[in-house]
């Protein structure tokens, strides 16, 4: 009996052993050594959708909703796209004679761009969990429509964006101008406009 | 005094205005240049394959990295304990990889041809391209230029071959030769005086310095000449910041 229990659970580590090291013929491809692999997700870009506010000189401050579309371009640089709606005024503007701003008009932008992340970093509320960040430079191009008339859109800004696992979220800052001839006689074609963004990977 | 007053605080303002155009570009290139210092010593490990991931940890380029596994133009890597996501373009021969592993990977992940522009113009257009390549440094190119404000507003679509001239570490040099058709709004003075819409034929040469932000993407000074060949203002010189992607 002394003899038994040993040899039992050395049959059994035996065959324990055997299974794990027992070789299923699995074909792959390897090149120089290398394996290629789809397990692994590959993330490409985000998308996200960015509740903002704008302010301009002469004009009352306003919300704007954006819909943004980054494409990752190597380690550091994206290729960005966005469309922007924003209303623009309340009250109508007039020069005195004729109305030149109507009242509750609404502005369009679609613009594309560039950013860079210079700098990240881990950020944590608590210290038990901690979340990676990034800061990137900004760039963005576009037509801007205002009611009947329309102008060429540049930004200048940056990001603030933290990296979860299935979602993103950042806080984005930028001073734009407009070379819109109507609303630059106003004096309403630049200004700043900052917002919150939440979106996802593809 | 009120005048003088007002003098001193226009010029004030012009100062200052220029000053913060000059610490912009300042803090940009300083940024750049730090991370184009730091992307020569350190590899930044991912924690997938995308510069969507996290970076999960921070190596030399020198150490000991063994490919594991290559997904697209990412390369899984393991030094030590560690293990971590690369573009393949980062990876070069050394210390636990061979340099038919690094060729490996890299004819793995090779760039599609069709390259991707976009930018803007001096005359305050907007511009977006394509290009594919016709022979190893010549490319068919398309490009759209538009200008919408207001009444001033054209558009021009121009078919040409872009030659690559030079090229010396990250920056390069492009020729283009092309010719196109395009249109102006008739309060445009783009092409003509008069009030009325016109439509023209044109030739475009063009020459870009590139700079070579990474495997994938350039950042190009273009300057451009545009002659049409029936219009009252024929010659337009522009200069317009372009980005190219290889997709």
């Amino acid at each position: 009996m002394k003899l038994l229990l040993p040899a039992v659970a050395l049959l059994f580590l035996t065959v324990s052993a055997l299974a794990d090291t027992t070789d299923i013929y699995q074909p792959e491809i390897k090149r120089a050594g290398v394996t290629g692999s789809d397990a692994f997700q590959q993330r490409r870009g985000a998308w996200g959708f960015g509740l903002g506010y704008q302010s301009r000189d002469y004009l009352e401050s306003g919300i704007t909703y954006n819909l943004t579309g980054r494409w990752f371009a190597g380690e550091s640089w994206y290729l960005l796209g966005e469309y922007q709606y924003a209303p623009l005024n309340n009250d109508a503007v007039n020069d005195g004679t004729d109305v030149v701003l109507d009242e509750d008009e609404n502005s369009h932008l679609l613009a594309y761009g560039v950013g860079y992340t210079f700098m990240q970093g881990l950020a944590s509320f608590h210290g038990f969990e901690s979340y990676p960040w990034q800061l990137a430079a900004e760039l963005y191009l576009g037509e801007q429509s205002t009611g009947d008339s329309d102008g060429r859109y540049t930004a200048l800004g940056v990001s603030w964006q933290v990296i979860d696992d299935n979602y993103w979220v950042g806080a984005s800052w930028r001073v734009y101008q407009s070379n819109d001839q109507r609303l630059s006689d106003l004096g309403m074609n630049s200004g700043a406009q900052w917002a919150l963004y939440i979106g996802s990977y593809f | 005094m009120l005048v003088l007053g007002n003098t001193w605080r226009r010029s004030w303002r012009a100062e200052a205005v220029q000053f913060l155009q000059q610490l912009t570009v300042a803090v940009i290139i300083s940024c750049l240049s730090v991370s184009i210092c730091a992307e020569t010593d350190l590899l930044y490990l991912r924690k997938g394959p995308g510069a969507a991931f996290p970076v999960v940890f921070e190596i030399s380029s020198g150490s000991e990295l063994h490919i594991v596994a290559t997904q697209s133009d990412w390369v899984l890597v393991r030094t030590g304990s560690c293990h971590g996501w690369l573009p393949v373009a980062r990876l070069s021969a050394g210390p636990g990889r061979s340099a038919a592993q690094v060729w490996s990977a890299a004819q793995a992940s090779h760039k599609g041809k069709l390259q991707l522009e976009a930018g803007t113009v001096s005359n305050g257009a907007l511009q977006v391209g394509a290009s594919y390549p016709l022979a190893a440094d010549m490319r068919a190119a398309v490009r759209f230029e538009r200008k919408h404000n207001g009444d001033d507003s054209f558009h021009h679509l121009t078919l040409g071959a872009e030659k690559q001239l030079n090229a010396a570490d990250r920056i390069r040099w492009f020729g283009f030769a092309g010719v196109g058709v395009g249109s102006a709004d008739a309060k445009s003075s783009y092409w003509q005086d008069e009030d009325e819409k016109i439509e023209a034929a044109f030739a475009t040469l063009t020459t870009d310095i590139a700079w070579r932000a990474n495997h994938a993407l350039d950042i190009r000074l273009r300057l451009q000449y545009q002659q049409a060949f029936d219009a009252d203002n024929a010659g337009h010189p522009s200069a317009a910041l372009i980005w190219n992607y290889n997709l």
